[in-house]
């Protein structure tokens, strides 16, 4: 009897259980159904896709929306996207790849990531797929050796593909023209008057309303890095011809901010600020003097910019050169000319499809259609026969998904023609200013005579060997706190007693060492790897100079 | 021969044969009566060997240059070169002591507050302020660590801050709260014991229902106060329950807990806040130093089995022990 209530019991739990996984596989099931519907006889592949949460709420998500439907109908296969959210792709890649779950195309700007794939042993070679498979991507390798060269690695295979770019700054720091007019001061050019400035806008009340409520510049996330160059706070730089590690712009860089915070002239809780989200929202409200940023030109005058002079009618802003700083004056970061930015999964199940696919979005015609829509509902040529986003209801249909064509090089490279110019709708006087603002900007940032703050591109630094790398991520964030540590604690803590410090860390772990390792790689490539004078070529040859 | 001098003894073999024989019969007919038991205790021994035990293995990257495509298993051995890597950083030792020197701070202040708090909730007069105190003290254990963090912020810090808003009109100057070791420490502290006390509390009230009323009857009746009764009656009632959770306490002395930590740290307290386990994060996850972090993650498992036992051995002196 007893053993006969116990089956019962039993048998009645396992039917529960049934019934809810059940019904929970039964949810998979429709799935299933449905992707299969959509598929045919195209291969089917997976690809990474930056989610930088600028999608509008009713176009969908990054990974499907009104252009992923699209790229599945028009591309020569089936591709299912996997999100990665842009300021935390490392992280998100990593767990994919720990989990076997990595996309077969990956997507990364970064060079640490991916090098971190390749000596994983994670990446296909690509030779031998490319030369029997492509056409598009084919075409461009043989027309532009810079591509195979920056994307052949060490064992002399070629692992990443990638794109041309136009040149342009991608870091600038802009002023409010017009609170520098209202408080009568000049453009600053040495970061001693940049401080003044920025001491005038925090404390003279530069919006009139009475209040103290305006801060001189902005220091945290992007910001933080751009004025890092002005002061060529670049760990390893070149100093005449030798690589060494910039300690005294380390120490007057954190001087600089040191003062900024002791004066209240920054907001002080900027290290809360992660993501320079709080920074971006005094800038459009109208409350931030100077603001060094990384952008690019016709997005930040899309948002940032038409925000401010939403809120602010009046406001006026211009873009100034790196102000001269002990170390020297100083171009900003441009945008990689020769930039590598996919790599191909060695799990991948279809790599033939996946070569298809790359093809696909080499194509200018899908470059195109994914930033500016269909012709006809979305833009229209202009006289240079350039597309240009047209004003109206299908506005905010398109725009955000130039993630999807890192593998589209610029027509002004291929063509000559339609660059970063042509993305400014001269018709709107929103953007004739902001394409003011771009001309502005490349007049000052393109001033060759002044050096690269950074020994090339970050994008085409060398990696050091890995434990080395790894001792110094660690000696580096100790050292990179002493720094903060210093700028917030007054005189209890000064930027001298920092440099004491962080030189016995760096002592200790394995900063000599590295110093070494990058001084011998520099002796020996510096004829043959992509440094800032070819970057410098590019510009030259680009505007003619 | 001995069967030969005594035959009127029973063969003393053949009877413990016989004997085991039945014990035999009996536990296989009770194993028969238990099957359905089995079969449903089974999915549990299958979860528990599948997502506790197996990974368990996975532990072997430790020795191991790991990387993704060889795999756990096809990753070459490197013997000990992790931990050497490990420790050869002057920064690991100075992790280690923070990940200790928080726990065992959060263990000595965050682990008699639920006791005290549930002492006096035991002697709240009126049901209605005890029910309503004990529904309110708990509500912050279902917060998730990033909603406090963000709380924590708008009290203390620099510019935004409520506290430091009123520092400003009195003093003219802030108190960078989050900036200094004590104070983040303090802050660090009494959020988790803000957090946690009032879950904690419930377990230490269900022990003390359990207690025999006769025997604060007889106390009261013997003049015994108020606090002699908690002395001798409540807190011995409840010292089995003390001890074991407090054994399973010390077991995470090595691990902070990752969320809170991750939440509240910030650069410049780095040198007190950087724990194992934002440390594998950082290194493991963001770095890709997967061997490393499992070398690190091991060493702080093999700590804190060694403190379980030793806490147990502690208890066992009193008769307390829990294995």
């Amino acid at each position: 009897m007893r053993t006969e209530r116990k089956w019962l019991t039993m048998g009645m739990t396992v039917c529960l259980a049934g019934a809810v996984l059940a019904a929970c596989s039964a949810k998979d099931n429709h799935n299933d159904a449905g992707e299969q519907g959509t598929g045919g006889a195209k291969g089917s592949i997976t690809s990474s896709l930056y989610d930088r949460g600028s999608v509008p709420a009713k176009e969908g998500t990054m990974e499907d929306n009104r252009w992923t439907d699209w790229i599945n109908e028009n591309s020569p296969v089936n591709v299912k996207y996997v999100p990665i959210p842009r300021w935390e792709s490392t992280e998100k890649f990593n767990t994919l790849f720990a989990s076997g779950k990595a996309p077969d195309l990956l997507f990364e700007y970064s060079a640490g990531p991916k090098d971190t794939w390749y000596q994983q042993k994670q990446l296909l070679p690509l030779d031998d797929l490319i030369n029997e498979h492509s056409t598009e991507y084919k075409q461009l390798l043989e027309k532009y050796p810079y591509l195979k060269k920056a994307g052949t690695l060490s064992d002399g295979k070629l692992y990443y593909v990638g794109r041309l770019n136009e040149v342009t700054p991608i870091r600038a720091i802009f002023v409010r023209k017009d609170w520098l007019d209202k408080l009568n001061l000049d453009v600053p050019t040495t970061t001693e008057e940049m401080f003044q400035v920025a001491q005038a806008f925090a404390q003279q009340d530069p919006d009139g309303n009475g209040k103290d409520d305006t801060y001189g510049m902005a220091i945290s996330h992007q910001s933080s890095r751009t004025l890092d160059q002005v002061f060529q706070n670049m760990g390893f730089v070149l100093r005449g011809d030798q690589i060494v590690r910039a300690w005294d712009s380390a120490v007057a860089a954190t001087e600089f901010r040191k003062r900024l915070y002791d004066e209240g002239i920054i907001d002080r809780d900027y290290l809360n600020d992660k993501n320079g989200e709080k920074a971006k929202q005094d800038f459009v409200t109208g409350k931030l003097g100077i603001y060094p940023v990384l952008l690019k030109w016709e997005q930040f005058t899309k948002n940032e910019y038409a925000t401010l002079k939403q809120n602010v009618p009046d406001a006026e802003i211009i873009p100034i050169a790196y102000p001269e700083s002990p170390a020297g004056a100083f171009n900003p970061t441009y945008q990689n000319p020769v930039q590598m930015t996919a790599a191909v999964n060695r799990g991948a199940k279809n790599p033939e499809a996946v070569v298809e696919f790359i093809d696909f979005l080499v194509k200018p015609s899908t470059a195109t259609t994914l930033q500016f829509g269909l012709e006809g509902v979305h833009h229209e040529r202009d006289a240079s026969g350039c597309p240009v986003i047209m004003d109206g209801e299908h506005k905010s249909e398109v725009g955000y998904m130039t993630d999807a064509t890192m593998l589209s090089s610029s027509s002004l490279v291929l063509e000559g023609k339609c660059g970063t110019a042509n993305l400014f709708n001269t018709d709107i006087p929103l953007e004739k200013e902001g394409l003011e603002l771009f001309e502005m900007g490349k007049e000052i940032y393109f001033d060759l005579s002044r050096p690269y703050s950074e020994i090339t591109h970050s994008e085409h630094m060398p990696q050091l060997p890995s434990d080395l790398d790894v001792t110094m991520g660690q000696t580096g964030k100790a050292i990179d706190d002493l720094w903060v540590k210093a700028i917030v604690s007054g005189s209890a803590y000064s930027a001298q007693q920092a440099l004491e410090d962080a030189k016995k860390i760096w002592e200790n772990g394995r900063g000599p060492e590295a110093e070494e390792w990058m001084s011998n790689w520099y002796a020996e490539n510096k004829d043959t790897a992509f440094l800032a004078k070819d970057i410098y070529d590019f510009v030259r040859q680009q505007e003619g100079q | 021969m001995n069967t030969t001098m005594q035959p009127a003894q029973p063969n003393p073999i053949g009877e413990i044969q016989s004997g085991k024989h039945a014990r035999q019969l009996q536990r296989s007919r009770r194993f028969k009566q238990n099957v359905p038991l089995l079969l449903m205790f089974l999915p549990v021994i299958i979860f528990y060997a599948t997502f506790k035990y197996a990974p368990i293995l996975g532990n072997v990257i430790a020795f191991k240059d790991y990387n993704f495509f060889d795999g756990i298993f096809g990753s070459p051995w490197v013997g000990l070169h992790n931990f050497e890597l490990l420790f050869s950083q002057t920064q690991t030792v100075g992790i280690i002591r923070n990940t200790l020197l928080l726990s065992i701070l959060q263990l000595i202040f965050g682990f008699p507050a639920p006791i005290l708090l549930a002492i006096l909730l035991n002697e709240a007069r009126k049901m209605i302020f005890k029910r309503a105190v004990q529904t309110i003290v708990y509500l912050p254990h279902f917060f998730n660590w990033v909603i406090i963090g963000g709380i924590v912020l708008t009290i203390f810090s620099m510019e935004s801050g409520f506290i430091n808003h009123w520092i400003e009109k009195w003093t003219g100057e802030p108190y960078p709260f989050l900036y200094k070791a004590f104070s983040w420490i303090a802050i660090f502290i009494s959020s988790g014991i803000w957090k946690e006390m009032g879950f904690g509390t419930i377990i230490y009230l269900a022990v003390i229902t359990m207690i025999n009323p006769s025997l604060y009857e007889s106390a009261s009746m013997d003049g015994a106060n108020k606090f002699r009764q908690i002395w001798h009656i409540t807190l011995p009632g409840i010292r089995p329950t003390i001890i074991i959770l407090f054994i399973l306490a010390t077991g995470n002395i090595m691990e902070v807990g990752f969320d809170q930590v991750f939440m509240m740290q910030n650069p410049v307290v780095s040198n007190i806040s950087e724990v194992i386990s934002t440390y594998i994060y950082r290194v493991g996850l963001k770095g890709s130093q997967f061997s490393l972090s499992a070398a690190m993650g091991l060493f702080e498992a093999l700590v804190g089995l060694v403190l379980v036992l030793s806490a147990n051995w502690l208890a066992r002196k009193f008769d307390q022990g829990l294995f």
